[in-house]
């Protein structure tokens, strides 16, 4: 009876969550008359079944942690399929080599206490990495932080997010400064280089929000954050595009035509979209520049109204909340603060993006994670997931172990 | 399909995304909080859980009164502030004193931050690192401690050895008139092993327990000390040594190992 109890709410939510992707691409593919949106309409669905119920059986993966992120990957699929089908066959791709990835990331972090020389290697090798836009990188939309091999492209400060994550959590854990601050300043120095300043930006609020969860040193956090704002102060009065992005974010309105227009068909999309939406497959998501990354969220308030959109927001603090629960449940330092450090990076991110499309703030280069088209982009969220669930994986050990001792001393002879 | 037919399917279908959508987010915050429910049904049920052991106050120290007992956690930091993980509100014990990290192998290794001294079986730590087994001293400022390890956690005999149902016996609490504040340093001598700190139970018990705590330039430990007669908790013979006490048990006497075998 426990048993079956405590799985209800899981497969309740399952079976919500396939009925939806089910329906939705069915309806795609009715209207597109394509095959392959009657192939999603199982195949995704599936996914989503073999995400929440058969990986969990066979890695030691986080159900809920599962769920919610099949949710939010299945819905890029669903609306880059709504948009550009090619794009999502491309994102079905990347979620299962992110898949595989993630799984790695969660035997990685299991492992970790045992190889805790290989951080060093992390430490160089990112450092490395960072530097290969600078010497092979070519620039987009005026940043300079990709990498093209072939057909294959690469946005490495996609993949050096993790390595930021494991350095400070170590680094933190050992309460070694100097290490870890010269990792920050010097991913900070290489991003600034490529003009990547959104990344830049998502780095240093991850490490000040990290530094400040590890000591709670309030002074030295609040030097931070008055250091960032000098640091944006500086950047304003410096680089020109960095005071266009805040002119546009003021009133895109006044330069609506050229340097607005992205901003202001992104709120039109969202205004016409209303409480329920406009029908999916219905409107124009495609006027909206860059909409397939940046702007994936207009497209979403556009297809399905606001109040789906506020129930998409509702999720990511779901997935949030289970995180930092997860991180503060954690026996060891350094898994807490791995936990809480990749937490802090996906929710940052969340923000960041959503506040820009949303005219809260000024926008930025980045993707929503899960949602957005990008292969590093998902492979790299997807991994901060897995090392969330490699800590609570070692959380349930450490609980399993409790109990097993519990049972032996009250299994003892008097 | 023709377009106005999917215009007005698509149209009807928004609603039934929506509630879909509603219905989704209500049942994964249902499910977080019923996994959280969850865990603390569980929890509840092992109040040691996360801890390794314990410190057990020998004797009067600031704030703290022999008997008080201090959860230790797996790893964390000791000093006099309340958000250190062994808060110890003793005179001359900093605001963080320590670190300290427990190994399976090693016992409860501890590091001293810059500044801060202690005494680990009368030993100064002198700035380095060093393991605490189960029935060491400790002295951070004016408070004296002795660690308790859980069964199961015998850091001699590995992290998977089963507890034994037997229980220790501490020396007496000591007045503070009965030894200094701080220990004078001791010459680093070779930390006796457990079963020489650990009193083996009398075969008589007479008279009030003599002091067990080095005096200055004398021995580290005392292998022998008398304790007190306590009727409800102390074996009459040493025959019966490995029997648990009869009468009412503290909550942290559930998980407890002897050394002395």
């Amino acid at each position: 009876m426990s048993k079956r109890k405590s799985h209800t709410p899981g497969r309740r939510l399952s079976l919500v969550v396939m009925l939806f992707f089910a329906l939705a691409f069915l309806l795609l593919g009715a209207r597109k008359n394509d095959f392959m949106g009657y192939i999603l309409a199982l195949a995704v669905p599936a996914m989503i079944f073999v995400g929440t119920w058969v990986l969990p059986h066979l890695f030691p993966t986080d159900r809920l942690l599962m769920s919610l992120t099949n949710f939010l990957c299945a819905l890029g699929v669903l609306l880059l399929y709504d948009t550009n089908p090619a794009y999502a066959l491309q994102q079905v791709i990347s979620y299962g080599v992110g898949l595989f990835a993630m799984i790695l990331c969660i035997y990685f972090v299991r492992a970790m206490h045992t190889g805790r020389r290989i951080i060093w290697l992390i430490f160089v090798g990112s450092l490395a990495l960072l530097s290969l836009p600078l010497l092979l990188g070519r620039e987009i939309n005026g940043a300079k932080n990709w990498i093209t091999i072939g057909s294959f492209s690469l946005q490495p400060s996609e993949l050096v997010k993790l390595s930021l994550v494991l350095s400070l959590a170590f680094f933190l854990s050992q309460r070694r400064m100097l290490p870890w601050v010269v990792f920050s300043v010097a991913c900070l120095g290489l991003l600034l280089l490529q003009k990547d300043l959104g990344t830049a930006l998502l780095y240093y609020g991850t490490t000040l929000l990290l530094f400040w969860a590890a000591t709670g040193n309030l002074p030295f956090s609040l030097l931070g954050v008055a250091g960032g704002v000098g640091a944006a102060w500086y950047g304003y009065q410096s680089f020109a595009h960095v005071r266009l992005r805040v002119s546009i974010w003021l009133d895109p309105w006044a330069d609506y035509e050229n340097a607005g227009y992205q901003l202001v068909q992104g709120l039109n999309a969202i205004a016409s979209g209303g409480l329920w939406g406009v029908g999916l497959g219905l409107g124009s998501p495609t006027s909206i520049p860059v909409y397939e990354s940046d702007f994936i969220f207009a497209v979403l308030c556009e297809q399905f109204g606001l109040v789906f959109a506020a129930c998409v927001l509702l999720i990511y603090v779901a997935l949030i909340w289970r995180g930092a629960t997860i991180a503060m449940s954690a026996r060891r330092r350094f898994h807490g603060l791995l936990a809480m450090g990749a937490t802090l990076l996906l929710g940052l991110q969340a923000f960041v993006i959503l506040g820009g499309v949303l005219k809260l703030i000024p926008l930025t280069g980045v993707t929503l994670p899960f949602i957005s088209y990008g292969g590093s982009s998902l492979v790299s969220s997807l991994c901060l997931v897995g090392f969330i669930q490699g800590v609570e994986s070692l959380n349930e050990a450490d609980l399993e172990e409790d109990t097993r001792l519990a049972m032996l001393e009250r299994g003892n002879p008097a | 399909m023709s377009e106005e037919l999917y215009e007005v399917l698509s149209l009807s279908s928004r609603y039934l995304f929506t509630l879909l959508g509603v219905l989704i987010v209500l049942r994964a915050f249902f499910w977080l909080l019923s996994d959280r429910a969850e865990k603390r049904r569980r929890l509840k049920k092992l109040p040691f859980s996360g801890m390794i052991g314990e410190f057990v106050v020998l004797a009067d120290g600031g704030d703290l009164h022999a008997g008080d007992h201090i959860s230790i956690p797996w790893e964390g930091v000791l000093g006099s502030v309340r958000s250190c993980d062994v808060y110890v509100p003793g005179q001359e014990v900093r605001r963080q004193h320590l670190s300290f990290a427990f190994d399976p192998d090693q016992g409860l290794v501890l590091s001293p931050f810059r500044g801060c001294e202690a005494l680990v079986n009368g030993e100064s730590m002198n700035h380095r690192s060093l393991s605490l087994r189960h029935g060491s001293l400790l002295q951070v400022g004016n408070v004296l401690m002795r660690l308790r390890l859980f069964a199961g956690l015998d850091a001699n005999a590995g992290f998977d050895a089963a507890p034994s149902a037997v229980t220790t016996q501490f020396p007496p609490a000591v007045s503070p008139a009965e030894y200094p504040p701080m220990y004078p340093p001791f010459p680093a001598q070779e930390v006796p092993a457990p079963a020489a700190i650990m009193p083996a139970f009398p075969a008589e018990i007479a008279g009030p327990a003599a002091p067990v705590f080095p005096q200055e330039g004398g021995p580290v430990l005392s292998p022998a000390p008398k304790v007190p007669s306590e009727p409800s908790t102390v074996p009459d013979s040493a025959d019966t040594v490995t029997q648990r006490p009869p009468a009412r048990r503290r909550r942290s006497d559930r998980w407890e190992v002897d050394w002395s075998e």
